[in-house]
């Protein structure tokens, strides 16, 4: 018998209330929150309802999942409990992009559909065929692994944030540079299989997210690739959220 | 940091009505960087994101020893909402 903590908040968090029709489930990039993709949530057009799942430990008391595994296993449990039926319509950002992968073949494994995984400016993660990595002892160096665009990325962030925002405090921002840190480990020791769902790139084209033909093999059906405007970051603010949005929501509507 | 102008928004500009609230208010423009901000005006029209939050609880958490959760910006995405939840938790005590 488990003894009953504190009840928490369950990880996947509306962004929309109140919309009509299928819903898009979105997990955001390492480090950050649900409330990175409102903005984009609400640009989506046609509008759909979306909700977004949050990274355990990072604003409540959860042990932080450890493993991308883990994180997808758990944000597919809290899904099929609010829609227990597909097709499902998945979305990540940036690292986001990964879990949502992993979403998508734990629900095929279940014999669900997903009709839609759409990425958005995410690296493919290395494939479970590619064997031990460089990534599983540390960061990797090499040019086109996982690791050193994410770890750019990580440095971009714990940077922007020193120079950006003086408001916060110490304890919060360590708090914040240990999850980073965790959830780019989770991704570089992340090993991907194929999956059925179609796969659809929006990619930005920043110069830090290297295009490689990974995600042909880990798309098994349909693969895509659509350029949106701004980098990683800007794409989910004004102007570029906008049209991100209306690019994501075509895509959402061919399959819903 | 120059703060930048409150951007066109559909809520009119509303001045801080309490002490609490102008207080608030200042933790908003010193992280998000736009002056003046007005109590309706929403966290996520004023390009409020992830870190803009946990900096905002970071500030609440000081200024007036309440914990909130960056999450607890959707039930109160204003100064006017958040000055309240912070009333009513501070008068629990």
């Amino acid at each position: 018998m488990s003894v009953a903590g504190p009840r928490l908040p369950p990880l996947l968090c509306p962004l929309t209330p109140g919309r009509a029709g299928t819903p898009c489930f979105l997990v955001p990039s390492a480090g950050t929150t649900p409330l990175s993709l409102v903005r984009l949530a609400r640009s989506i057009a046609p509008p759909r309802p979306v909700h977004a799942f949050a990274y355990a430990g990072l604003e409540d008391d959860r042990p932080p999942h450890e493993t991308l595994e883990a994180m997808a296993g758990a944000y597919v449990e809290e899904l099929v409990a609010v829609a227990p039926h597909g097709p499902y319509l998945l979305s990540g950002h940036c690292l986001g992009g990964a879990v949502a992968l992993d979403m998508a073949l734990r629900l095929e494994a279940r014999g669900a559909r997903v009709s839609c995984l759409a990425m958005l400016d995410s690296i493919a993660p290395l494939l479970a065929t590619e064997g031990p990595g460089p990534g599983d002892a540390e960061l990797p160096a090499t040019p086109d692994a996982f690791g050193p665009s994410l770890r750019s990325v990580l440095e971009g962030l714990v940077e922007r944030t020193l120079r950006s925002y003086p408001a916060l405090g110490p304890d919060v921002f360590e708090r914040l540079r240990a999850m980073l840190v965790l959830h780019v480990d989770a991704g570089v020791r992340y090993r991907a299989r194929p999956v059925r769902a179609p796969v659809h790139l929006l990619q930005t084209g920043a110069a830090d997210i290297p295009v490689d033909d990974r995600w042909t093999h880990i798309a098994a059906g349909v693969l895509t690739r659509r350029m949106v405007p701004g980098d990683t970051f800007s794409m989910l603010r004004p102007p570029h959220v906008e049209a991100v949005g209306r690019i994501l929501g075509r895509v959402l509507e061919e399959h819903a | 940091m120059t703060p930048g102008a409150r951007p066109p928004l559909e809520t009119g500009y509303v001045a801080p009505r309490n002490a609490l609230e102008a207080r608030l208010v200042r933790a908003w423009e010193d992280v998000l960087a736009i002056s003046p901000i007005g109590m309706d005006d929403d966290f996520f029209d004023l390009g409020g994101e992830s870190l803009h939050a946990f900096a905002v609880i970071s500030r609440v958490q000081r200024d007036f020893a309440v914990a909130l959760s960056p999450r607890d910006l959707f039930a109160c995405p204003s100064v006017g909402a958040m000055a309240e939840v912070i009333a009513e938790r501070q008068g629990k005590r």
